[in-house]
């Protein structure tokens, strides 16, 4: 599947032939599959684990689980649907160790920590608009922390990374009705939770 | 339709994947239903701001990490490939060949040495059989170690001594030196005047078969036609009853060890007789 979404990066093209040549034992293949694919995985670790320190070792853990199953991989589904399973996998277990939630008890999780938001403030040209519009997306990360972690996937994988309810279907295990309701439940919790802090 | 149904539709009304049936019954009742309005326009507000929330951007040394990982980790994997041959232990042919020649030669051996039958001069005594007299006048360096080494003074003349080990063309069984043994002296006069010491010893080994003990092993000395000594196992019962058969050849001097009060194991002693020329 070729498709072009909302950050300009294209999914699926050339995948394959990486695949094959890693396989094959070009291993500099997967390099390139690291580069395509880093900031969409790391992304979805931040906004799943609402930490940028725990979303980079969890987005390396994710390419090093990659790479060791790489060679048993079939082609029975597309290498990204597998590779955000992975990362779904592997955020979920993450935030299910005993290490993750005495962190999340210890450490107020606050995107000031982030550079990059740091950064966006910056670059705009009006900084009280870009100081409410920081603080939105911090209390509406807290929201989506908040969540519980079948939720916070379903609204990631669709609302932010876009993808299909076929898609979020075959990375999950549900099938399409399925998918259907939990995200409906999904939006309906998370806008209250923001009608309650916004 | 209720409030709380047409709720469960907003999410597919906002995605436009709705079917035509639902579709006219959101649009008809959020027209109508203040609530499930707002309700509607709060939900496709968030839905937009997390589709337009900010990309982060990946760590500048992210690939190299991962690069540095996955190669720090493929040394562990070589190992595993090496040890590991589907979920197994994989053992190298060297070392599977070492092993088992290791186990064959401690099978051989092993077997060599429980086979093998004792001679004449070994103290053939198990440890686990042997029983020390637990008497407080034993050398505790004594205790567990052997049998109660008594010396056998075959004579009473006076300035007799002990025959020293040296001279032994076979002796014991080598667990303890005569030296780290607790030495009694049994002082045994001669009952008759011209008794061989050979016949004491026939009569010793009358009372001791008397007693129901026996003999488990004897060492000679060379160009003597007696024992150096005899190694022998006294039933617990018979013990007092067998020194006072051996008191009819003399006296002991010191007294021999008593046996604490309930004790009922064999008693094993080892007599080393001493020559009166």
């Amino acid at each position: 599947m070729n498709k072009e979404k909302n950050n300009g990066i294209i999914r699926g093209d050339d995948d394959s032939g990486l695949i094959k040549a890693f396989q094959s034992g070009n291993v500099n293949s997967f390099e390139t599959l690291v580069i395509k694919y880093k900031d969409r995985v790391f992304n979805l670790c931040y906004r799943f684990l609402g930490d940028y320190q725990e979303a980079e070792d969890a987005s390396q853990d994710v390419f090093v689980k990659v790479y060791n199953a790489l060679n048993k991989f079939r082609f029975k589904s597309s290498f990204y649907t597998w590779l955000y399973r992975i990362t779904v996998n592997t955020c979920k277990n993450r935030i299910n160790s005993l290490a993750f939630k005495k962190i999340k008890k210890n450490v107020q999780l606050e995107d000031n920590e982030n550079p990059e938001l740091m950064k966006i403030s910056d670059e705009r040209n009006n900084p009280a608009k870009q100081l409410e519009r920081k603080e939105r997306i911090r209390l509406i990360q807290r929201a989506i922390n908040d969540l519980p972690s079948g939720q916070k996937a379903i609204i990631l994988l669709r609302d932010i990374e876009g993808l299909s309810y076929e898609e979020i279907g075959n990375i999950i295990g549900k099938r399409l009705g399925t998918v259907k309701s939990r995200l409906s439940r999904a939006r309906l919790d998370l806008n209250k939770k923001l009608k309650r802090i916004l | 339709m209720k409030c709380e149904q047409i709720k469960i539709l907003l999410s597919e009304y906002i995605d436009a994947t709705i079917e035509a049936e639902g579709l006219k019954l959101v649009d008809e009742h959020i027209k109508k239903c203040d609530n499930c309005r707002y309700e509607y326009v709060s939900m496709k507000n968030m839905v937009d701001e997390l589709k337009n929330m900010e990309s982060i951007s990946t760590p500048p040394d992210f690939v190299d990490k991962v690069i540095n990982r996955i190669e720090k980790r493929s040394l562990i994997d070589k190992l595993k490939e090496v040890l590991f041959f589907n979920g197994h232990l994989r053992i190298p042919m060297e070392l599977t060949a070492f092993v088992a020649t290791a186990f064959l030669v401690f099978v051989i051996l092993f077997n060599f040495m429980i086979d093998r039958k004792p001679n004449e001069n070994d103290i053939v005594i198990k440890p686990n059989e042997v029983k020390i007299v637990d008497n407080n006048e034993i050398d505790p360096r004594l205790r567990g170690k052997g049998p109660i080494h008594l010396e056998f003074l075959l004579g009473a003349s006076e300035g007799a001594k002990p025959i020293s080990s040296n001279n032994l063309t076979s002796v014991s069984s080598g667990k303890s030196s005569a030296g780290n043994l607790s030495e009694y002296m049994f002082g045994v006069e001669e009952e008759r005047a011209g008794r061989k010491e050979d016949m004491i010893i026939s009569h010793i080994d009358t009372i001791i078969s008397h007693v129901g003990g026996k003999v488990l092993s004897r060492g000679h000395r060379k160009g003597m036609s007696y024992p150096e000594y005899v190694t022998m196992e006294i039933p617990a019962d018979k013990y007092s009853i067998f020194l006072k058969r051996i008191e009819s050849f003399g006296s002991f001097q010191p007294p021999a060890p008593v046996l604490p009060e309930g004790y009922l194991n064999p008693v094993v002693l080892r007599v080393q007789f001493k020559s009166t020329d």
